[in-house]
């Protein structure tokens, strides 16, 4: 098997979301002595990337998402061993819902995503407050905040924690999502920028950051 | 006018019908939370004192002329009621923080709750109450309740319930029929405090987590048994799905329902052209974009397209989904303003 195939092979494994075959292509790249950064990139985050687009079309949906990146995951624990060095962050990202909201799964999908494009998430889970924000950016001086919100009970804290962000730190992109706000509401509330779905977060960040 | 004037009660209860109305009702549809902050009160202490919750309500009721409202907003009680710790805050929706189904045989332990002995519906019994001594049958009243999918979501956690799906779909169905069971046992419950309606709330099968096809194995199957029972009760049955429903409002409008709430993602006059007028519509200002962050001029705006779209009938003005707790009192009152110049 030439090296492209099995990069390929990782790639089908993660759309298809068949963690079987993603883990045996995984130790058989292994045992070819492949680049396991390579793997990592040409494969399997080449996968993620094509689910994330047939998200945004809605052609697959969360369960889908979720189980390639239960793929990709389990092939990365297989290669991690096997990287030369350790590969690059393409930044930090602390990712929280905001206080008072019960739903997270756009944020871990965006945290799923920006993952498989390697940045280093800084995960604070569901109702976040605004303190949690504060010490955690203190802690790992991210990039980029993002937070998420999919009740419109909850988006209304969303002003409070941008003006203590920034009091931290000017220079951290904060961006918003979820079902619940939108552009002109992150641009009333003086975001620097909105997307309505995780793939289009992690565009977002990557387009903020530079990368 | 072509009839005499409508109380609230009868104008929301015509729509439902299809039949002339007097003006186009409103019903939010979900107001409890926003009324409980414009009040002052918090959520916890809403629930230890329901006078507290039933005059906040009551305040806002009669401010924005609602026609219909929700008397019960505590719709994910059962989730606490089956075992899940939860976060209270003081504004918004209780968080669950642990979620009790960790394996199928913790699933085989689990007993339906009686409502008698859930706290959270006991207070909103007495907030009921409260609301229905004061306004007789002046108003449309309803109470809101999580559906069979989104509890079986907090039950078990959203993304294991996703994962579950495709990997274990009898446990997934085992668990539905447990949830089932809640909700229609809960859904009994609610109907025999005399309100109108219940509310059905399933925003884990928006179509932005699930498939249409997935919607129908495993959300909309497990709906018919609550509406059955909410219809056995001679009450009326509405459902609440968020996002864009676009791609499933045939399935959706196969079930037994008399009012779908649409989010603001769906266009109201192809909900209209694909249902026509049953179910009622019922929705769809933008909650965030609109009645929290703009003006009333342009609640006015958007309201009147609403109007324009459904031509007023088998229709219900309100938002696409809660109001936001911390919209301006102004904006949300300006519905009325819509409607009175019918």
């Amino acid at each position: 098997m030439k090296k492209e195939d099995v990069y390929k092979k990782l790639t089908d494994a993660v759309v298809s979301g068949d963690e079987k075959l993603s883990t045996a292509t995984a130790h058989d790249a292994i045992s070819m002595e492949l680049d396991a950064y390579e793997c990592i990139q040409q494969g399997l985050n080449k996968g993620m990337q094509i689910v994330s687009d047939l998200y945004e079309q809605r052609k697959v949906f969360v369960p889908q998402i979720l189980r390639s990146a239960r793929a990709m995951n389990m092939a990365v624990e297989i290669l991690k061993p096997h990287l030369e060095v350790d590969s690059k962050s393409s930044g930090t990202v602390v990712l929280g819902v905001v206080e008072g909201d019960i739903h997270d799964i756009g944020k871990n999908l965006v945290k799923l995503l920006c993952e498989a494009a390697g940045y280093t998430v800084v995960d604070l889970g569901k109702s976040v407050t605004k303190d949690a924000f504060v010490a955690s950016i203190k802690e790992s001086s991210p990039q980029v905040v993002g937070m998420s919100s999919l009740m419109t009970t909850s988006m209304v804290g969303m002003p409070d924690v941008i003006a203590a962000v920034r009091e931290v730190d000017g220079n951290i992109k904060i961006i918003i999502g979820g079902g619940a706000v939108s552009q002109s509401y992150a641009d009333t509330i003086g975001a620097d920028g909105y997307a309505d779905d995780a793939a289009k977060a992690v565009k977002l960040i990557g387009k903020l950051v530079g990368a | 006018m072509m009839m005499g004037s409508h109380s609230s009660r009868d104008r929301f209860v015509a729509a439902i019908n299809g039949e002339p109305v007097d003006r186009v009702p409103i019903g939010p549809p979900f107001q409890g939370y926003w009324a409980l902050q414009q009040a002052g009160v918090p959520v916890r202490t809403s629930i230890d004192k329901p006078q507290l919750a039933a005059s906040a309500q009551l305040n806002a009721v009669e401010r924005c002329a609602f026609d219909g409202f929700e008397t019960m907003w505590d719709w994910l009680a059962p989730v606490e009621a089956v075992g899940c710790t939860v976060d209270m805050p003081d504004v918004g929706n209780p968080s669950t923080a642990t979620h009790v189904v960790t394996s199928p045989s913790v699933l085989d332990s689990l007993e339906v709750p009686d409502p008698e002995k859930d706290y959270r519906l006991q207070s909103a019994m007495h907030t009921t109450s409260i609301i229905r001594n004061k306004l007789g049958s002046d108003k449309f009243l309803y109470t809101t309740l999580v559906s069979p999918f989104t509890l079986v979501g907090e039950l078990r956690g959203v993304e294991n319930l996703m994962l579950d799906m495709y990997d274990e779909p009898d446990f997934v169905h085992d668990m539905l029929s447990f949830a089932e069971d809640v909700v229609v046992r809960y859904s009994e419950y609610l109907t025999s405090w005399g309100v109108d309606g219940v509310i059905l709330c399933d925003p884990t099968a928006s179509a932005d987590l699930i498939s249409k096809v997935d919607f129908e194995t495993f959300s909309k199957h497990y709906l018919k048994a609550p509406i059955k029972a909410i219809r056995d009760a001679d009450a009326y049955v509405l459902l609440h799905i968020c996002g864009n429903t676009s791609d499933r409002l045939d399935t959706i409008g196969e079930l037994d329902i008399d009012v779908f709430s649409l989010d603001f993602l769906v266009d109201l006059a192809y909900a209209k052209e694909t249902l026509g007028d049953s179910p009622t519509l019922l929705g769809n200002v933008n909650p965030a974009e609109t009645l929290f962050n703009g003006t009333a001029e342009q609640v006015v705006r958007e309201a009147q397209a609403c109007i324009q779209k459904t031509d007023g009938k088998a229709f219900v003005l309100g938002a696409g989904c809660d109001i936001a707790p911390g919209s301006p009192m102004e904006n949300v009152e300006a519905l009325k303003t819509v409607v009175a110049r019918k």
